[in-house]
């Protein structure tokens, strides 16, 4: 579809067509608004952080020492079950194992807090506790959480943005974004051939996620302080007897071995051995976290995740490496020694119609979506469709 | 052969200006042998800042794991802590003032291609007269009562490969047990001369503390003690009750009262003494009983976060597989 200037303004401009982003433009559209477009630097949507995470949907276990996480975590499970059901993968029993040492929290507190909260949990079987080392481990328990896929998900969702029309540009990079008279000019560059594009919007949402910085700063508008982490997921080929198990080893996440639909591997992560480097972004002077990613010398952890798990589960031994995934993640200081994963909302952040969101759990959407209307309330330009908050 | 995967076991208590050189001494014997080591610092209370060092290194040395322990001044302990954490196929543990990182390979080797246990024994050993007779009443007194030979060799200067920490883990009830590997899991030992870099940390009051606490760890013999000295003490007294009634029975003129008050002073204690006795006998039963478990509490635990640059050129260093590279 064609766009040169002049051509109808945009009323929602989306800066990153992730999960977070499409689900906010599909909401936009669906609020009223009229125009309202993505633009993605990638191909595809939702190839960063989208995909490149353990793709769990969270049902509130993996919070044992946050209340109130673990309960909207097990309230929204439900909710994201139904209305991704096409993009659920269960094929497989997820157990948490609760260590003995090191960890915070108790097996009898952990069966505690589930029952109490009515979560589905109960002990594992015989033979399932047999593949744990009964000195590392305490207890074994079977849970209820599944995994998505995040291929079919994002192919979801970019069929919602098309049968509702919002307009997806790929291959579309933001280079900045500038307030004028009228509101804001977004300046977007074509990766394959480098030709500029400008559109006018009222709106623009910077759902860049770890990249959220980059765009900031060459708009000459003051960064987010957040910190930084180069993460690596392996993915793995699990021996035949261990075909349809799934275990996360508890607390702090020692390790997950669970399933990535998407490439039909086991993804393993350790949260001793998945982060490689961790810094500061302390709004100051920034180097693009894609750049420090690609310069960052990629040597596997594998072999060190896999000495660790087989001391817990010694039939990991019969694991097969394949690849890993490598991604920066954003993470908000006020969280960094805990276990929160709130969503930043930066309205208005630097100049009108500039909105900054940054989430850091795909499962969290809802809460976003609902928050949509308030953050667009105190800047409706003249003439936009009054809102409703029914989404 | 795969090379084994080493861990090293440091405990860390004030070695502020140690630590540095101590590791960068370790990395480099490290380094040209095995493919994937781990350091693991284990704090033990220190109150001067070493921690901060250590902190300072994990930005600039990889493959460092520091932990610190709620516990003071517990070498064993620290120690004990370290081999719950290690991951590596052979563990070695040392003491970062005396015992030479030269050595590692040596025990390593002598892990893995021996008995699965090495630990070391110091040649150049320099104890002051104090210590040596100390050492020696110890070495006497468990072998004599508690029918424990302790042997000669390090506590901590040792390497253990996988199957031998298992081994060890499962079955200690104290955090003495290494001292009597052998004895507790029965795999014999290999002992590998070295000599001391430095002198050894502990004065002879250090020495009579872990002593005194060894031997209260490992028996309830000096509780046995107790509890025969308090049979005697009631029997004595019972004796003395006897001896009371018998001047009573036996003798004219006795004072107003006399017998009544020892008789019953002599009940009150003989029952005193009686009670006493049980309850020891309950405490080391008790003792004997109960396992040793959370010894440690763990404050913190960091890891190395270094950020090296991708390397233009397309060379190596080993020609094994290893994944990825």
């Amino acid at each position: 579809m064609s766009n040169a200037i002049g051509v109808p303004p945009v009323d929602m401009l989306i800066i990153g067509g992730g999960f977070f982003g499409a689900s906010i433009a599909i909401a936009l559209r669906r609020m009223g608004c009229r125009r309202v477009v993505i633009c993605e630097r990638e191909s595809r949507l939702g190839q960063r952080a989208s995909l490149r995470n353990q793709a769990r949907i969270h049902n509130g276990y993996h919070y044992p020492r946050d209340f109130v996480t673990a309960v909207r975590s097990h309230a929204n499970y439900h909710r994201f079950l139904k209305e991704y059901a096409s993009c659920i993968y269960d094929r497989f029993d997820h157990y948490y194992a609760i260590a003995r040492q090191g960890s915070k929290v108790s097996a009898k507190q952990f069966w505690n807090l589930f029952r109490q909260m009515e979560a589905p949990i109960e002990v594992a079987p015989a033979a399932i506790r047999g593949l744990f080392d009964e000195y590392y481990i305490e207890e074994v328990f079977r849970v209820q959480e599944v995994m998505f896929d995040s291929c079919k998900l994002m192919d979801h969702v970019k069929e919602v943005c098309e049968r509702l029309g919002v307009e997806i540009f790929l291959d579309t990079e933001v280079r900045y974004v500038r307030q004028t008279a009228t509101g804001l000019e977004v300046d977007t560059c074509d990766v394959r051939t480098a030709e500029h594009r400008t559109f006018q919007t009222a709106h623009a949402f910077n759902v860049t996620y770890a990249r959220i910085n980059t765009l900031l700063r060459d708009s000459n508008l003051p960064p987010i302080v957040l910190q930084h982490e180069i993460t690596e997921l392996a993915l793995v080929d699990i021996p035949p007897r261990l075909e349809r198990f799934g275990v996360t080893v508890m607390d702090g996440e020692f390790f997950s071995l669970i399933p990535f639909p998407t490439r039909g591997l086991t993804s393993l992560s350790h949260v001793r051995y998945t982060p490689h480097f961790r810094w500061t972004d302390d709004g100051g002077e920034g180097e693009d976290v894609y750049n420090m990613l690609d310069r960052y010398d990629k040597r596997t952890h594998y072999p060190l995740m896999i000495q660790d798990a087989t001391r817990y589960i010694p039939s990991l031994e019969g694991c097969l490496y394949r690849d890993s995934i490598w991604e920066v993640k954003a993470i908000l200081p006020r969280n960094e020694e805990n276990d929160g994963r709130p969503i930043l909302v930066k309205k208005d952040h630097g100049i009108a119609g500039l909105h900054c969101i940054m989430g850091g759990k795909i499962d969290n959407i809802y809460d976003i979506l609902q928050e949509l209307p308030s953050v667009l309330a105190s800047s409706i330009p003249e003439g936009q469709i009054p809102i409703t908050a029914r989404i | 052969m795969k090379s084994p995967f080493v861990s090293i076991i440091v405990p860390v208590f004030n070695d502020r200006e140690r630590i540095l050189p101590f590791i960068s001494a370790v990395t480099s014997v490290l380094r040209p042998r095995y493919s994937q080591y781990e350091i693991l610092l284990v704090d033990h209370g220190s109150s001067d800042g070493s921690m901060d060092v250590v902190d300072a290194m994990l930005r600039q040395i990889p493959s460092i794991r520091a932990v610190a322990l709620a516990t003071f001044r517990q070498q064993e302990i620290a120690i004990s802590a370290g081999m719950d954490m290690a991951i590596g196929d052979v563990i070695v543990a040392m003491d970062l003032r005396t015992d030479p990182p030269e050595k590692i390979p040596a025990f390593v080797q002598a892990a893995t291609e021996g008995k699965n246990a090495a630990f070391g024994i110091c040649t150049n050993l320099q104890e002051s007269l104090l210590v040596r007779r100390g050492s020696w009443i110890f070495h006497w007194y468990c072998r004599t009562f508690l029918h424990l030979q302790i042997p000669k060799h390090s506590v901590t200067f040792f390497a253990l490969t996988r199957q031998a920490l298992n081994a060890i883990l499962r079955t200690r009830t104290s955090n003495h047990y290494i001292r009597l590997f052998q004895t507790f899991t029965g795999i014999a030992v290999d002992e590998l001369p070295y000599e001391k870099t430095g002198p050894s940390p502990e004065s002879f009051r250090d020495k009579s503390r872990i002593a005194l606490d060894f031997i209260l760890s490992h028996s309830s013999h000096p509780l046995r003690l107790i509890v025969f000295l308090g049979i005697l003490a009631s029997g004595l007294n019972l004796l003395y009750m006897m001896y009371v009634v018998m001047v009573y029975l036996f003798k004219d003129q006795v004072v107003e009262g006399w017998t009544t008050t020892s008789l019953q002073s002599g009940l009150m204690f003989f029952l005193l003494f009686s009670v006493f006795a049980v309850f020891a006998e309950y405490l080391g039963k008790q003792m004997n009983d109960r396992r040793s478990k959370d010894q440690y509490v763990i404050l913190s635990e960091k890891s190395s976060v270094v950020f090296s640059e991708q390397k233009e050129r397309n060379i190596v260093y080993q020609s094994e597989k290893t994944y990825g590279t």
